[in-house]
């Protein structure tokens, strides 16, 4: 038979996160020999002075990195209930324990050390049956890594209801999967495990047995220390995320946009297969073709259109074209652009001695239906006989662009 | 270790992380705030380009309208063709096709990817007739109208009755197949 000072202290040489007490004031004070009797036996000299616990193995084995210490001894108000020492010595290792290793684990509420409000309420709890969470409730914070409840005494009527008590309790208010809470002691007590034992079977294996139900729990306190690294983190976390998913976004707004904007002269952009700058090129020359059409056309239509203005205004010496030839070429020399044009037309005259007046006559009636000044050309020629000669009268001018 | 330690140390590297994530987000801010600036700045090239091509984008069907592709144009007979001197009124005088002179069409010493091929019906140049000198000149226009036909010198006159012009030659401007 293993006690549990001595399973604690193997859980422990294993390196297991295990830490408990509870059950009998004499298993959890005494040293395994002392534990071999019977605590219904137990005589009233055994039951500890508040300086036992120093010399007790609990203590050390907490010292060796015990993170729980929780003892609820069920039989404590019913049986031992007179006997002062037991009280104390709950006290003196809830004491101990807060002022050593194990304050923000040891549970406070229950054990406060400082004065008897915890032995009140345990009593109380024993006596006039108030609920454990009650007591719970009235520490909060003040929470457990492990919870394990021990008990041996199945004439306490309560005992079951106290675990039940204490691990919903812990559920509801903490538990998270991951942990455990173990209730452990008079199997009895417990349905579905093993059958009730004598007090002095007490010992690892209706410990072994007893329910587990997953539990995670932090203290308050813990989570005070760590609210503000937390927090500073998450907001640094979320500033960057802020930063990062805005830059991100931008980024990915630009690159959309350039996506969008490239789409459609990709090959322009890319392949350079055909430049802006030819393309504007092509636009100008196409206007410049439009422009010179005009030009030209339009000069061509004017030097034809002196002919008639001609007729009209000579009708004695029926002056007729000859030839009109116009040239593109700009006159060279030329810093305004002026076009060369020559036309030839033949007047028919009934006096040769009329020649110069009628050379005279054409050249102003040209000049004034084009809006240009010309001159003869060379010299006007005379063909034909009397009364059907022929003056033929080159003309030159320039055109204005 | 007990609790209080393991919180310190926890804590400590917390902050450590978010000092880090603070340094981290800093220098990420600014990389990428010069890496948007860049991409502003090309798109911001790309939407101008795009904005001058679109304003472009007609003169290129214009250019294709306008110009005859020179890989089409295979003999002298197509180039005459090509022509169309039916279509404004005129009648060639004679078949005798001759080549004239070849060349690039440039515009302010740009090179616009244009060929110019051009044609003679006769040694003087290149002649046709109508039956007015109304009619001519209405040709004359129609000709003149054509963004991928030049002459540079004209001469009408009327010959035996007949209103006539000779075009020192007439060119056909071809389009030189982009690749």
């Amino acid at each position: 038979m293993k006690f549990i000072s001595t399973y604690v202290e193997e859980k422990i040489s294993k390196k297991e996160k295990y830490f408990l007490c509870g059950d009998a004031t004499t298993a959890i004070l005494g040293t395994d020999k002392q534990n071999e009797k019977s605590q219904a036996e137990m005589p009233d000299d055994y039951i500890v002075q508040p300086d036992m616990y120093v010399n007790s193995p609990l203590p050390k084995l907490i010292t060796k990195g015990a993170k729980l210490f929780v003892g609820i001894d069920t039989d404590i108000a019913s049986k031992f209930h007179s006997h002062k020492g037991v009280y104390v010595s709950q006290y003196a290792i809830a004491d101990w324990c807060r002022r050593n290793l194990i304050k923000n684990t040891l549970m406070y509420g229950l054990f406060p050390g400082d004065d008897n409000n915890v032995y009140v309420q345990i009593y109380r709890y024993r006596v006039i049956g108030a609920s454990l969470v009650d007591v719970l409730k009235k520490s909060p914070g003040q929470i457990l890594d492990r919870v394990v409840l021990c008990t041996y005494q199945e004439k306490v009527l309560s005992k079951f209801q106290v675990a039940n008590d204490i691990t919903t309790w812990l559920k509801g208010a903490h538990a998270v999967e991951g942990d455990d809470i173990a209730v452990c002691g008079d199997t009895s007590s417990i349905p579905g495990l093993a059958s009730n034992k004598d007090v002095t079977d007490y010992g690892v294996e209706p410990f072994e047995k007893a329910a587990r139900v997953p539990l995670n729990l932090v203290a308050e306190s813990d989570t005070k220390q760590f609210i503000l690294p937390v927090v500073s983190t998450l907001a640094m976390a979320g500033l960057f995320g802020l930063f990062y998913q805005q830059n991100i976004l931008a980024f990915e707004d630009e690159k959309t946009n350039y996506s969008k904007e490239i789409s459609g002269i990709s090959d322009v952009y890319h392949n350079r297969s055909v430049s802006i700058k030819l393309l504007q090129d092509r636009q100008y020359y196409l206007e410049s073709l439009q422009n010179n059409h005009v030009t030209h056309s339009g000069y061509v239509k004017q030097l034809l259109k002196a002919i008639p203005v001609l007729q009209r205004e000579l009708k004695g010496v029926n002056p007729a074209l000859v030839e009109l030839r116009y040239s593109k070429k700009k006159e060279s020399g030329s810093s305004t652009g002026d076009f060369n044009f020559m036309l030839t037309v033949s007047v028919r005259l009934k006096n040769e001695s009329d020649k110069n007046a009628v050379v005279d006559a054409v050249v102003s009636s040209v000049s004034n239906a084009l809006g240009v000044d010309i001159r003869s050309s060379g010299r006007p020629r005379v063909s034909g006989q009397d009364g059907q000669k022929s003056l033929y009268i080159p003309l030159i001018g320039t055109l204005g662009v | 270790m007990n609790k209080g330690k393991y919180s310190s140390i926890i804590s400590l590297w917390l902050f450590g992380f978010a000092a880090l994530l603070l340094v981290y987000g800093m220098e990420m801010q600014e990389i990428f705030t010069k890496r948007i600036e860049q991409q502003q700045n090309i798109t911001r090239n790309v939407s101008q380009v795009k904005a001058t091509y679109d304003a472009l984008k007609p003169t290129i069907k214009a250019w294709e309208n306008s110009f005859t592709d020179s890989e089409d144009i295979i003999s002298i007979i197509s180039l005459f063709r090509a022509l169309n001197i039916g279509s404004s009124g005129l009648v060639s005088h004679g078949n005798d096709f001759i080549e004239g002179s070849l060349g690039s069409v440039t515009y302010q010493g740009a090179d616009l990817g244009l060929m110019k091929r051009c044609i003679k019906n006769s040694g003087t140049g290149f002649i046709a007739e109508s039956n007015s000198l109304i009619n001519l000149m209405n040709g004359i226009e129609r000709l003149e109208s054509r963004k991928d036909v030049e002459w540079n010198t004209l001469t009408i006159s009327v010959k035996n009755g007949t209103p006539t012009v000779v075009f020192d030659e007439l060119c056909v401007h071809l389009r030189v197949t982009e690749k």
